[in-house]
């Protein structure tokens, strides 16, 4: 509601509200789209692997369903559960490992380059302050 | 050379044992599946499933779960490191601060 109200009224500049607020709302998002692209900077191969994992996983518990459901003697549907169901389960939580390691080494990248340039401006001030006359 | 430098890391070890793990559990849900596969007998199946299967399966999660921990403490312990020489280099510019201001 507010919005509407905002967007309603010229601004001093000649522009239009909507286009005060769309500028408003885009510098909000800057941070979050700056560290989307930082993050995209960063190989992200893992994280692939680990959903192509998890959704095999996914596959093969399918897979186990459909066969089991196939068959009526519980002694001949074990194997299939164990199999393809067991086998899915577990690459479903290897497959979130691998995208959980990932995500991990992507943000102490991006930290570490923060902290890697928050040092390199702290030892050009201490070798400013130093050469100051 | 860059895998002779990760091999040295002090991490390796472990990070190798809990990856074992996830793979002996794989291995445990074969044995699970080739024993319930030989018999039609269910009750012979059952403990199978129980010491093969969910049995693998604890292995396999609980390797992957520590190998995840382990890499994130050694992310966190590099990350300290490099905290550390951040403190150590803005302790540098006080003390230059400091001995303009003296």
């Amino acid at each position: 509601m507010t919005e509407l109200v905002v967007a309603s009224r010229p601004t001093e500049a000649g522009g239009t509200g909507t286009s005060r607020t769309a500028h408003a709302r885009s510098a909000l998002l800057a941070p979050f789209t700056r560290r989307l692209a930082q993050l995209g900077s960063v190989p992200r191969w893992l994280t692939w692997a680990g959903v192509m994992t998890s959704a095999l996983g996914l596959v093969l518990i399918a897979v186990a369903w459909g066969r089991a459901a196939a068959l009526t003697t519980v002694a001949l549907q074990v194997p299939y559960v164990v199999s393809a169901g067991f086998t899915g389960m577990a690459l479903v939580i290897v497959g979130l490992a691998m995208v959980s390691v990932d995500a991990k080494r992507a943000d102490t990248v991006e930290r570490r380059h923060q902290l890697r340039e928050l040092r390199e401006v702290l030892v050009e001030l201490r070798q400013a302050l130093e050469d100051r006359p | 050379m860059r895998s002779s430098a990760w091999l040295r890391d002090p991490v390796a070890a472990s990070l190798a044992l809990f990856a074992g793990l996830a793979v002996a559990g794989f291995v445990a849900i074969g044995l699970g599946w080739r024993v319930t596969a030989r018999t039609l007998l269910l009750a012979a199946q059952v403990p199978a499933v129980i010491s093969g299967a969910l049995g693998g399966l604890a292995l396999v999660t609980v390797g992957a779960g520590l190998f995840v921990v382990q890499v994130g403490r050694r992310l966190a312990a590099v990350e300290r490191a490099e905290t550390e020489e951040l403190l150590d280099e803005a302790s540098a510019l006080l003390a230059a601060a400091k001995g303009r201001r003296a």
